[in-house]
């Protein structure tokens, strides 16, 4: 298996942050309680999905440099597996909320940020499908996701700061930042994060790489087509 | 050069301006639009808003306004025509004249939605000048990203709903600050730190649009 390494890296640190996660001790914080805990798991997704959708602005912006076909592919596919992660956040974080804020949605700054995004990816979806011409779609999608991702950079960095979160660490509610995240949370943290990173990559590699046969697949019917009219 | 390229944006703005005036199909389409939309939000609450509300009425109108306005603006572009602009007009400029124009367009609708809206459902806004300001502020930044909307969805062979859905999730940010920066001023609380997150919003999208737009533009 080629990246070994790293694939059972991954595979290690997931496994660690499911089990020290659950079994290592917390903070005791108001209204949080054990359900810190969800800290490994959906911030990850979030860092997960963010890296992924990083490195689909990255790969579009090289298909408007060098017009290649694989690196169109690279970032479709990155696009499609963040936003798994999203939802998967998304769900995460609901199934959280309704545990301390008492309802599954609530109209805070970070829901919406997640929620934009995940809209603006949908479309970006959708503008992919309405393309036929495969050059073209390239071409189109890499610029609306260029575009899209540097808002929505700026909209989950800038927006925030307008008003008040009801999130962890964000106006005077009880945190897991700063302070709060003990030296034995940060033990579990940071290495889980690199886990999910790697998780999503992985994930990423493989759906590139059936992308690339089913365009190969394709290419070769076309030519069978040709052969044997 | 860049003598020569901003009396070339001149021509190409006058132009644009006299088609737009000869074709008037657009600008009408716009016009009756805006008067429908804000005559139906005064049916629809007959006993007058409360500022917050006449405030998020607005700028939703605003949003969807724009869209109808600006979604035809690469519309004559599909035809032959695309083939004799993309030879004569560099795509970074012809990019500069269309958000030109969509920009004056934008203004001009939010004008016309501040007087209707005033003329049908009435005028809460405490702070009256820094309100319409704000607006217009925000506007542009509508006119900004539909811009390159409306370019991605001529080029895609879209129709309205594919430039709606690509329109949408981008012109959120914009219309957040927006809303909430037009409800402090509403109330009558500065907002500058509001105005000015609007414009650099807008500086940021039309500077995007300008360095994409050559890509999404040639084949």
């Amino acid at each position: 298996m080629k990246g070994v390494w790293w694939k059972s890296l991954s595979a290690i640190l997931i496994l660690y942050a499911l089990v020290a996660g659950l079994l290592l001790p917390v903070p005791r914080l108001p209204i949080l309680n054990e359900t810190i805990r969800n800290l490994y798991f959906h911030v990850g997704m979030w860092f997960a999905m963010l890296a992924l959708w990083a490195g689909s602005a990255w790969f579009a912006f090289r298909q408007l440099k060098t017009n290649a076909p694989e690196a169109d592919r690279r970032s479709s596919a990155a696009a499609e597996v963040g936003f798994a992660f999203g939802i998967l956040g998304l769900l995460t974080g609901m199934l959280w909320a309704q545990f301390t804020w008492g309802k599954f949605w609530v109209n805070d700054p970070k829901l919406n940020g997640t929620a934009i995004s995940l809209l603006m990816y949908l479309a970006y979806f959708v503008l992919r499908s309405s393309v036929d011409d495969a050059h073209r779609r390239a071409r189109l999608s890499a610029v609306y996701n260029l575009f899209a991702f540097v808002l929505m950079i700026v909209f989950i960095q800038v927006l925030p700061r307008f008003t008040d979160s009801l999130h962890p660490g964000n106006g005077g509610n009880p945190a897991f930042s700063q302070y709060d995240l003990d030296a034995g949370m940060r033990m579990v943290f940071y290495p889980a994060m690199v886990g999910w990173i790697l998780l999503g990559y992985w994930i990423l590699d493989i759906l590139y790489r059936v992308r690339t046969l089913e365009t190969v697949a394709d290419s070769e019917s076309a030519l069978d087509l040709h052969s044997h009219p | 050069m860049i003598q020569s390229s901003g009396t070339a944006w001149v021509h190409l703005l006058r132009y644009l301006i006299l088609l737009e005036g000869r074709q008037k199909n657009t600008l009408f389409q716009s016009l009756l639009y805006a008067l429908c939309t804000a005559y139906i939000a005064s049916l629809v609450f007959p006993a007058g808003v409360s500022a917050q509300t006449w405030n998020g009425l607005l700028w939703i109108t605003l949003a969807f306004n724009s869209i109808t306005a600006l979604a035809s603006s690469f519309e004559r572009e599909r035809s032959a025509r695309y083939a004799y602009w993309s030879v004569l007009v560099p795509p970074a400029l012809l990019y500069l004249s269309k958000f030109s124009i969509n920009a004056l367009m934008a203004l001009a609708l939010t004008l016309l939605n501040l007087a209707l809206f005033a003329l049908f459902i009435g005028w809460p806004p405490v702070e009256s000048a820094g309100f319409v300001v704000h607006t217009l502020i925000g506007a542009l930044g509508f006119a900004a990203v539909l811009t390159t909307t409306s370019g991605l969805s001529a080029r895609s062979g879209g129709n309205w709903g594919l430039m709606a859905v690509l329109s949408l999730p981008l012109l959120i940010p914009g219309l957040l600050i927006g809303v909430k920066g037009g409800e402090r001023l509403a109330l009558g609380a500065p907002a500058l730190e509001y105005s000015l997150g609007s414009l650099g919003l807008a500086l940021l999208s039309s500077a995007l649009g300008y360095l994409l737009f050559p890509y999404l533009w040639r084949d």
